[in-house]
């Protein structure tokens, strides 16, 4: 047996090392100290802990930036740029869901729940290394039930209580179906490391048609879709996204979905790299593209129809997540290299996005006292920062130039496009993006026509606390950014995405 | 040729269970069955998995179903914490009476 | 070995009928209690001694005691599924699923070229193994383990426990 680097992972685990203890600190800090003071206080205080705790869990992740790639313990912790950015991405999006939660009103367990908050990203982190499947499944239930708990943190809430009933049964479901497809995954080939199924699945030539791999790769797909919440298996989400509390509805809608979406990838990237069968249209071959185009095709469908008739903000933006999800999976069809790099670029403009959306969403709804449509009638005049980016978000998510959104769409109908260029075999995929972004537009104008010109009955001004507004700002700034110059973005992942799609190039 | 149970009599079983599970969830309405299914399910994915391990002769299988026992037990308590929330709130715990949020 | 197996089987999959289907909330876990003891010993008769009395231990001895405790604290739903609930639209749909998964399942198992004997006796997975790969190979998702546990401790106990507080 080689001895254990044990060293090496402890540096690796840096960052998850120094969020865990931030998360205990906060619960001592809660307990101990502030326990008695305002309300206000306390959610500032320990947030503040929670603040500074992930901004120094990046001081070893900006140290192993530029590293060589290293895989340890058989890909239980993987280490290169690729891995490192998105863990920076993960630090990013939770420092902003702390900020809306600290103006939000949480509950009276303050430390418990920023301690369960970093335990979360904690999992996320986790998951973006693993490329291993044991520590794929236990990081996905690490993040999936810090998850539930948060959910149900609004104890005065039914619907946060029903809300977490739902998300907490369908979660289960997708981990039980998730499971399933591993046990069988790891029968066929022997192997839990995703490079090490690889091999198996290409060494042995017969091995492709294996029925038991078939089924064991639709499961798997099935326990992901769950998770990311396609169609068919996106029952859950607009029920948990509307009766979280709103900061959590952020975090499950971002931190978990870019977790999610890249493990994904990489599962299917590098793991089944043998399997993808073709969606072309006229020349489909069973694999996972076409399984993964045709839950695309409904989530686009489906995602963009049933927003249009919501009337609750956050449940429409719960379709919308769904509908982005399906256009994320056109980038996965594909199945290149481009695809890779624009899933990977997409995911954090889409993350960027709905994040300081459902953040408007959370500091306006707390003080217009609702989320309903007519609760942001007239918000132009009464919260116009806020509302302008409002504006910039969805938009962006509208997928307008120029902004990040349009930029990431493109780029991912592009590289279905470039995939089979001669004979446009995806072409299908792509045409329908584009009618059902159209689709989209309308739902989200009607959000904005809600806040631009139809004047509510309360006129009183809206204060939101700055460092909100600042907070706000930067991540509407940084769509902005990724849409009118994207390149160092995109430069950044061509460089890091080889060893995601070394497994594709044959 | 010592014994004749083969891999695939475990692989029916485990496959069994776990349509078993899967009706479970869809037959009842009552959210603490709907628990226990999950629970079938997850049992029966561990079965095919140490089954797997000893065709394999692999140890991975048996470190996963230790893992997945771990979680098991840690969504139990969350999930039941949950259902004991809402009983609080709602006094009931069928899952057809989650109707708060509509369309 | 034969005989046992498939007396084992029998017990696990009635085990999981009864319980899907016995109207008592309290006769449902009894149910799952011995579909839990079928499984484990499954898990004996595969050799896995270890993970045998893990199940046991956990699934037996907490999740199922968990589970009637929190029957308990939902009392009066113990007898109030009537035979409309369970003998419902939704049963045939139910019952249907499980025989189309089981049925295809079976198919594919059958078709599959893994077929083999499963080598009998074999060497037992000892507990001293198991426990050097848990530090050792797999110490990342290990230590992952034990920050979920962490979690669910806290989230159990917050949003179990408010109602309580509240009350006094």
């Amino acid at each position: 047996m080689t001895p254990v680097p044990y060293f090496d992972v402890l540096k690796g685990l840096g960052a998850e090392v120094i969020l865990t203890l931030t998360a205990l600190v906060a619960l001592t800090l809660d307990l101990a100290s502030v326990r008695r003071a305002e309300m206000s206080v306390r959610s500032r205080t320990i947030g503040t802990t929670a603040v500074v705790g992930l901004l120094a869990s990046t001081l070893p992740l900006w140290q192993q930036l530029n590293g060589p790639r290293m895989v340890l313990l058989g890909g239980t912790l993987a280490m290169d740029d690729l891995i490192i950015f998105f863990k920076l991405v993960i630090v990013a999006l939770a420092v902003i869901t702390v900020l809306i939660s600290m103006d939000f009103d949480v509950g009276r367990h303050v430390g418990e729940y920023y301690a369960v908050l970093l335990f979360g990203a904690v999992g996320m982190m986790l998951l973006i290394s693993a490329e291993e499947l044991i520590t794929i499944f236990v990081a996905l239930e690490l993040t999936s039930v810090s998850l539930y708990i948060l959910t149900a943190f609004h104890k005065g809430e039914l619907r946060s209580q029903e809300a977490a009933v739902k998300y907490f049964m369908f979660g289960a479901i997708s981990s039980a179906f998730l499971l399933f497809g591993l046990s069988y995954v790891f029968g066929v080939t022997g192997a839990t490391g995703l490079q090490a199924i690889q091999d198996a699945v290409k060494n042995t030539g017969g091995l492709a048609m294996s029925p038991l791999l078939a089924t064991g790769l639709l499961f798997t797909i099935v326990g992901f879709g769950f998770k990311v919440a396609v169609v068919p298996f996106h029952l859950w989400a607009p029920d948990a996204y509307e009766g979280a509390p709103t900061p959590v509805t952020a975090y499950i809608a971002t931190g978990s979905k870019v977790a999610s979406f890249f493990i994904l990838l990489k599962v299917l990237f590098i793991g089944f790299a043998g399997l993808q069968g073709s969606a072309f249209w006229g020349n489909f071959a069973s694999g996972w593209t076409m399984l993964l185009a045709v839950t695309a095709t409904l989530s686009m469908i489906l995602g963009n129809c049933a927003a249009i008739v919501q009337h609750n903000v956050k449940r429409l933006l719960a379709y919308s997540s769904i509908a982005q999800a399906g256009y994320i999976f056109i980038g996965l069809v594909a199945a290149t290299k481009m695809g890779a790099n624009s899933v990977l670029f997409y995911i954090i403009v889409y993350a960027l996005a709905n994040l300081g959306a459902f953040g408007v969403v959370a500091a306006l709804s707390s003080r217009a006292g609702g989320d309903e449509m007519q609760n942001f009638d007239g918000m132009a005049r009464r919260a116009p920062f806020l509302s302008l980016l409002m504006l910039i978000f969805v938009l962006s998510l509208a997928g307008i130039p120029p902004l990040g959104g349009f930029f990431g769409k493109f780029y991912l109908f592009a590289s279905a496009v470039q995939r089979d260029a001669q004979h446009f075999g995806l072409l299908w995929l792509v045409i329908l993006g584009i009618v059902m972004s159209a689709v989209s537009l309308y739902y989200y104008l009607i959000l904005l026509k809600h806040i631009y010109v139809i004047d509510g009955s309360d006129q009183s001004p809206i204060i939101t606390p700055t460092y909100l507004n600042v907070a706000l700002g930067l991540v509407a700034l940084a769509v902005v950014a990724l849409g009118v110059y994207p390149k160092p973005i995109l430069e950044l992942l061509n460089n890091f995405s080889y060893s995601v799609i070394a497994g594709l190039v044959r | 040729m010592t014994s004749a149970i083969t891999l695939n009599d475990y692989l029916i079983v485990s496959g069994l269970l776990f349509a078993l599970g899967i009706a479970g969830v869809i037959i009842r309405r009552n959210a603490l069955v709907i628990y226990m299914a999950l629970e079938m399910n997850l049992n029966a994915a561990n079965l095919a998995l140490i089954a797997f391990s000893k065709f394999n002769k692999l140890v991975e299988g048996q470190i996963l179903v230790f893992f997945v026992i771990a979680i098991a037990a840690a969504e139990v308590a969350v999930g039941l914490a949950i259902i004991v929330a809402l009983y609080r709130r709602k006094q009931t715990i069928s899952v057809d009476q989650l109707t708060t949020m509509r369309l | 070995m034969e005989t046992i197996f498939w007396i084992l089987s029998a017990i696990t999959v009635l085990g999981a009928l009864f319980a899907i289907m016995l109207r008592n909330l309290v006769h449902c876990v009894l149910s799952l209690i011995l579909f839990f003891l079928g499984i484990a010993g499954h898990y004996f008769l595969l050799r896995a001694d270890f993970l045998g009395a893990v199940q046991i231990l956990i699934y037996v001895g907490a999740v199922a005691v968990l589970m009637l405790f929190a029957i308990m604290l939902t009392r009066h739903v113990t007898g109030d599924e009537g035979p409309r609930e369970v003998l419902g639209g939704k049963w045939w749909a139910g019952m249907g699923t499980a025989i189309i998964i089981a049925g295809l399942l079976w198919a594919i198992i059958r078709k599959d070229q893994l077929a083999q004997i499963l080598p009998a006796g074999g060497a037992q997975t000892s507990m001293v193994e198991i426990g050097k790969a848990m530090v050792t190979d797999w110490v990342v998702p290990f230590e992952a383990m034990a920050v979920l546990l962490t979690a669910a401790l806290i989230g159990a106990v917050v949003i179990a426990l408010e109602e309580v507080i509240r009350r006094r």
